[in-house]
């Protein structure tokens, strides 16, 4: 069995009921292919880089699986291109082989299966993510002291 | 002689952050671990400045390139908006 991670980026304003669909859409899916469903998880709002389809912000999840065969991989695939409120999806071979049990327990030890806060409240997890995203910003531009070379090569590129 | 002075300009302590700090993983979904090895118009930084073994470099330039299509990080510069 192969494991499996995707992450898609859904549009932001979603309902709980659009939610929670997807993820029994995505759940049936890999049980119905017998694939194992290790989580899916929510990794909160965030703003995107660049806009996709318009938006700038999107709810991005990421689904860790389990797969004995590619059918899985392309049914999920073809669903989220057919859904459009689906902005991007990205799959990643986690590991060639994987033992169902042995990686559960895992996931369970290191807690890898929990949304993020941002989830719970949508007021105040964008107040937080605000917060959070400034806080970013200060420790990268103070924390970090690039190397000379670095600004050479950038004030080449500008 | 002139061989320990070449040495010497090794002696920055530039050595690969991965390989130093085992509990740091590369992933592409962190894109506070990425940012440092790009430039500001989002350019990825060589390997004979970020200082990273051959290994982690590739990791690197692997999650970063995931990262821009999940629009973690911007491909150019010139896709950030402009405030």
């Amino acid at each position: 069995m192969r494991e499996y991670e995707t992450v898609l980026i859904t549009t932001p304003n979603l309902s709980e009921q659009e939610k929670s669909d997807m993820k029994d859409k995505v759940a049936g899916l890999i049980k119905q292919h017998d694939g194992h469903l290790f989580y899916a998880r929510s990794m909160g709002q965030k703003s995107l880089a660049y806009p996709i389809n318009k938006k700038n912000k999107g709810v991005y999840t990421c689904i860790n699986y389990a797969a004995a065969n590619t059918q899985v991989v392309n049914q999920l695939e073809r669903m989220f291109r057919l859904d459009e409120t689906v902005l991007r999806f990205l799959t990643v071979v986690k590991a060639e082989t994987v033992d169902v049990n042995v990686r559960q327990t895992e996931i369970a030890a290191k807690g890898e299966a929990a949304d993020a806060v941002e989830t719970s409240a949508v007021n105040v997890s964008a107040k937080k993510m605000s917060d959070s995203t400034n806080d970013v910003k200060k420790e990268e531009t103070t924390s970090e002291i690039r190397p000379k070379a670095v600004a050479e090569l950038e004030s080449k590129e500008a | 002689m002139s061989f320990k002075k070449k040495n010497h300009k090794n002696a920055r302590g530039r050595c690969c952050r991965f390989c130093s700090e085992k509990d740091l993983t590369i992933d592409y979904k962190d894109a506070k671990v990425l940012k440092p090895y790009l430039t500001e118009r989002g350019k990825i930084i060589p390997r004979r400045i970020t200082g990273n073994c051959r290994y982690h470099q590739g990791q690197v330039t692997i999650a970063i390139k995931r990262a821009r299509v999940l629009a973690i990080i911007p491909f150019t510069a010139t896709q950030l908006p402009l405030l």
